[in-house]
């Protein structure tokens, strides 16, 4: 084992110590989301991109409009996801694409898995004549992402309040 | 999965921060974090010195509008660890 590791407790700190560091965590981590959080602007448009892909998707037959509108938001909803990466690293910061923690990969399997499950809801359920549902998932998907965006824009849970 | 262990190290205040900003990103450049963490730039260097030391902060020299500027990264070694400090500390609180 490397001097400066120890298991557990050995490092001799009380728990209102730990619990300090803890929170010094959520205090520095809250700090990176909100300087990593695009302007509301930037926020409306990947929302609304992410939406417009889902409703096209779900309104698609065979070669109709919706297929244009498909490619048109899915470009447009990756040019956004380019901007946003350059901006950040002008900024200074290279932001990381994966998750580095338990709780960053949890929150971004279960995002993934209900953005998923809304556009395959939505296509199926507009197939089966529920046009309705084309409307709302769209507008669930586009809400959910902009929310995502806004509430944790590293792709980490982070505890909600913690930034002074 | 990282194992649950103390790192004297890393829980010195200063460096538990550099490590939890480099944790939430691939890379920073070295002036953004010292605007974060309000310090000065040799008490910066200090604490990622030792960092690097240890093998757990990566440095990379680059040029911004043909300015010099560094850029760090947590290594490998550095997330482990630095993960393992955190469920250190919680593992304490709890």
């Amino acid at each position: 084992m490397e001097p400066n590791k120890t298991t557990e407790n050995n490092g001799n700190i009380s728990a209102a110590e730990a619990k300090a560091s803890l929170e010094s965590l959520n205090r520095i981590n809250a700090s990176v989301a909100k300087t990593l959080r695009p302007p509301i602007w930037f926020i409306v448009l990947m929302g609304g991109s992410f939406g417009l892909m889902t409703f096209s998707y779900s309104a698609m037959r065979h070669e109709n409009v919706w297929a244009l509108g498909l490619i048109g938001s899915f470009i447009a909803f990756v040019i956004l996801v380019a901007f946003l990466l350059y901006r950040n690293r002008l900024l200074g910061i290279k932001m990381r694409l994966g998750p580095t923690s338990n709780s960053g990969m949890i929150l971004q399997i279960c995002q993934a898995a209900v953005f998923g499950l809304a556009l395959i809801f939505a296509r199926e359920l507009s197939l089966m004549g529920y046009q309705w549902a084309a409307y709302a998932l769209a507008s669930f998907n586009a809400l959910l992402m902009a929310g995502m965006l806004y509430l944790f824009p590293t792709g980490e849970w982070i505890e909600q309040g913690g930034a002074s | 999965m990282s194992k649950s262990e103390f790192d004297h190290l890393i829980h010195a205040p200063n460096r538990l921060q550099i490590c939890a900003f480099l944790s939430a990103t691939d890379q920073v450049e070295f002036q953004i974090l010292r605007q974060h963490l309000e310090v000065s730039d040799s008490v910066l260097s200090k604490h990622v010195k030792a960092l690097e030391d240890a093998g757990y902060v990566k440095s990379k020299k680059r040029t911004k509008l043909g300015r010099p500027c560094t850029w760090l990264e947590l290594s490998k070694s550095g997330t482990q660890a630095f993960n393992g400090h955190v469920k250190a500390l919680k593992a304490i609180v709890d």
